[in-house]
């Protein structure tokens, strides 16, 4: 183009520079600089500019910083692999354990199973979050249950009654299993009594009733009812036939039921749900631990991730409970603070089961018959590592343990955050409620304010200097100090700096 | 995965847990960043955090980015964002940023400061010294041209990008460029005049 001029060439210099001209001016920009000497002047000045600044421009990086960049970036990704791992270790084993259970028995239990697994999951995270926390706040009526006749029998078959569903001492592996076979006995024989699943829905109703005016209510509240509540019909249900009034019931009540009534309903179905392993008694939040060795089983990886948040609430449920003891119950709310004691005891186990099982449709709305059978799995999951896979869990152990391993860091902000989707609707239920301490120190730590995350995970330590986790705070204490260490010389310059 | 993997793919790679897939991506872009970083950030301890701080946060936000945007484009513009937040709230702290003096009295400033530098006895002092007196031009520039300037220069993003990245339009942006490079052009002319191969280096682009 002829009639490009000085002007046209100066107004497109920078395009000109940096290869951005517009191929319809270009040739009229190339014509104009070869033909003008001024243009052209200008040209190479700016491109002599634009070669010098850059000799400056060629700084190599401190070599340190990757170090920490890719560790946080594995801690990330181990965190994230957690909860993805167990989606996976849940998808993949249903569709193994379909396979696998066919064969045994199409029963409706496999059937459900393999249709609901991923709801039950769900289903299982909240009522491992009820069990624990109620476990603890029935405590008291604890006393009264190892009174009861139930008790007393159940007692006499099983060596360490107290922690039957989720830590049964060794010895008594045997009879746990049963109660377990005693758990998934009843699905198969889903269409319960009228009279029982009568019982069972208004039972239900007034559950569900009662667990959403506990939210709004103090715990302690919800929780004396629903004592009530399970204490009464506990007993009445087990007048049925065990086989007939479990399978509505989730794992606590029916397992004692189950216990009453073991030796007939149990043992027959024993032999096609093989009892678990001999659980090992375990402590605190352990499954959520990022030890892959410690948790062999798949119990781990689906329910690992449901109990991934309630770890973090259980943590900050002993902060808070703590700071104001009469902390709104909300479902997940209080289980999970109550997860926090249950972290340290675990005692009272059974009576806390039955209670829970009672309030677990509240929360555990979807598919609350499919969770039925879950439920149990879910209590021990969400306690310690149980090396002891839970029955309905059991398949997906066999079949995952590998993936299991793969799933070892612990529950971070992230990790607990990201099940959420499919979890929504009880997991997330107590989530978003509030930050928890641990997920605050590890969004602290994750955006780098170290100062302030040092000082959360010190008060961590502080509070639960035995919690599982307190091996990681610890890690990501010493790592906050280091960066502040290393900042704090240019701390108080850091005006400076900016050139 | 081979070398020259698009950082798309690597990203992808990290997320599906390869975690060598992201070092690759430290390793390919820590220098662009680690350069933009050092023209807003004077101490080299902070730069280093802010490095730092740039990585962990797509560390962090790995998930979210969607491919609606190259990777480069997402991480440079991260650098960016957080690298500018900071050099203002270091303004803010403390008054009497050298960012004060060389912005209003560029020239004086930088000429005080150069003169004030003893000649050069061997070539490896008056290379310190040339870089220095580049990166003093450099720091000279007011924030909007230098950002500008290095998003081209350092992260070679087209302008169309960093118009994007810096919420300006694109004229504005080509403009900010033709700014800062008069301005370099100014304050580094008797470097430019005896730099070898200078002229040569023509051929825009």
């Amino acid at each position: 183009m002829s009639t490009t001029n000085c002007e046209d060439v100066s107004a497109r210099m920078v395009e000109l520079l940096y290869g951005e001209l517009p191929a319809d001016a270009r040739s009229g920009v190339d014509a104009h600089v070869a033909g003008c000497a001024r243009c052209r002047s200008e040209l190479d000045g700016l491109e002599k500019t634009r070669a010098v600044a850059r000799r400056a421009l060629d700084e190599s990086p401190p070599r340190d910083g990757a170090g920490l960049i890719l560790r946080r970036a594995a801690e990330h990704l181990a965190a994230q692999q957690q909860p993805a791992a167990a989606a996976a270790a849940a998808i993949v084993p249903a569709g193994k354990a379909k396979k696998a259970a066919q064969p045994q028995q199409g029963s409706l239990w496999d059937w459900l199973r393999s249709r609901w697994t991923l709801p039950s999951l769900a289903t299982v995270g909240a009522v491992a979050l009820l069990v624990i926390g109620l476990r603890v706040l029935l405590e008291p009526n604890n006393v009264d249950y190892k009174g009861s006749p139930e008790f007393q029998r159940e007692a006499r078959q099983a060596a360490a009654p107290t922690v039957v569903t989720v830590e049964p001492a060794a010895p008594e592996a045997k009879a746990a299993g049963e109660s377990f076979a005693a758990d998934r006995a009843p699905a198969p024989a889903q269409p319960a009594p009228a009279e029982a699943s009568a019982i069972d829905e208004t039972d239900r109703a007034r559950i569900r009733a009662e667990a959403a005016s506990a939210k709004a209510s103090a715990s302690a509240k919800s929780s004396a009812s629903a004592r009530h509540r399970s204490a009464g019909v506990a007993k009445a249900e087990a007048k049925p036939s065990a086989a007939v009034s479990a399978p509505p019931r989730a794992s606590g009540p029916v397992y004692n039921d189950k216990l009453a009534a073991s030796a007939d309903s149990g043992r027959s179905d024993k032999g096609k749900f093989a009892p678990p392993p001999p659980p090992k008694p375990v402590t605190g939040f352990k499954m959520a631990d990022d030890d892959p060795s410690g948790a062999p089983a798949a119990a781990p990886s689906g329910s690992r991730r449901a109990a991934a948040p309630s770890k973090d609430d259980g943590i900050d449920g002993l902060l808070s409970s703590a700071e104001k003891p009469p902390a709104p119950a909300k479902a997940g709310g209080a289980g999970s603070r109550l997860g926090g004691y249950g972290a340290g005891g675990g005692g009272g186990g059974k009576v806390a089961d039955r209670s829970v099982a009672k309030e677990r449709p509240a929360p555990a709305a979807p598919a609350p018959r499919v969770a039925e059978p879950a439920a149990a799995p879910p209590a021990a999951a969400a306690m310690p590592p149980p090396p002891a896979p839970e029955p309905a869990a059991r398949h997906e152990v066999e079949k995952s343990e590998k993936k299991a391993k793969r799933a070892p860091a612990a529950a971070d902000e992230e990790s607990a955050a990201a099940p959420a989707p499919r979890e929504g609707t009880m997991a997330g239920k107590s989530k978003p409620s509030a930050e928890t301490a641990v997920a605050r120190a590890n969004r602290l730590f994750t955006e780098g304010r170290w100062a302030e995350a040092a000082a959360a995970y010190r008060e961590l330590l502080r509070r639960d200097p035995n919690n599982s986790e307190a091996a990681r705070w610890r890690q990501r204490l010493a790592v906050a100090e280091a960066a502040l260490e290393s900042r704090r010389p240019t701390e108080p310059a850091r005006a400076a700096p900016t050139q | 995965m081979s070398k020259d993997e698009a950082d798309e793919v690597l990203l992808l790679a990290y997320r599906a847990g390869d975690v060598r897939a992201f070092e690759r991506l430290v390793a390919r872009h820590e220098k662009p960043v680690w350069n933009f970083i050092r023209r807003f950030v004077g101490d080299p301890t902070t730069a280093e955090d802010l490095l730092q701080e740039v990585f962990l946060r797509v560390v962090k936000s790995a998930d979210e980015w969607r491919g609606s945007a190259k990777f480069s484009t997402w991480l440079y513009t991260i650098a960016r964002n957080l690298t500018v937040d900071h050099a203002r709230r270091a303004v803010h702290r403390d008054t009497t940023s050298l960012d004060g003096p060389e912005r209003t009295g560029a020239d004086v400033t930088l000429h005080d400061r150069i003169a004030s530098v003893a000649p050069a006895a061997d070539s490896l002092v008056a290379d310190r010294q040339t870089k220095a007196r580049i990166d003093d031009a450099i720091a000279a520039l007011p924030a909007e041209q230098r950002e500008v300037f290095l998003m081209r220069e350092v992260m070679e993003m087209p302008f169309a990008e960093i118009a994007t990245a810096v919420g300006a339009s694109e004229p504005t942006v080509k403009s900010r460029m033709r700014y800062a490079l008069e301005k370099l052009r100014a304050a580094l002319v008797e470097l430019a005049g005896d730099l070898p191969g200078a002229a040569e280096s023509s051929g825009s682009g």
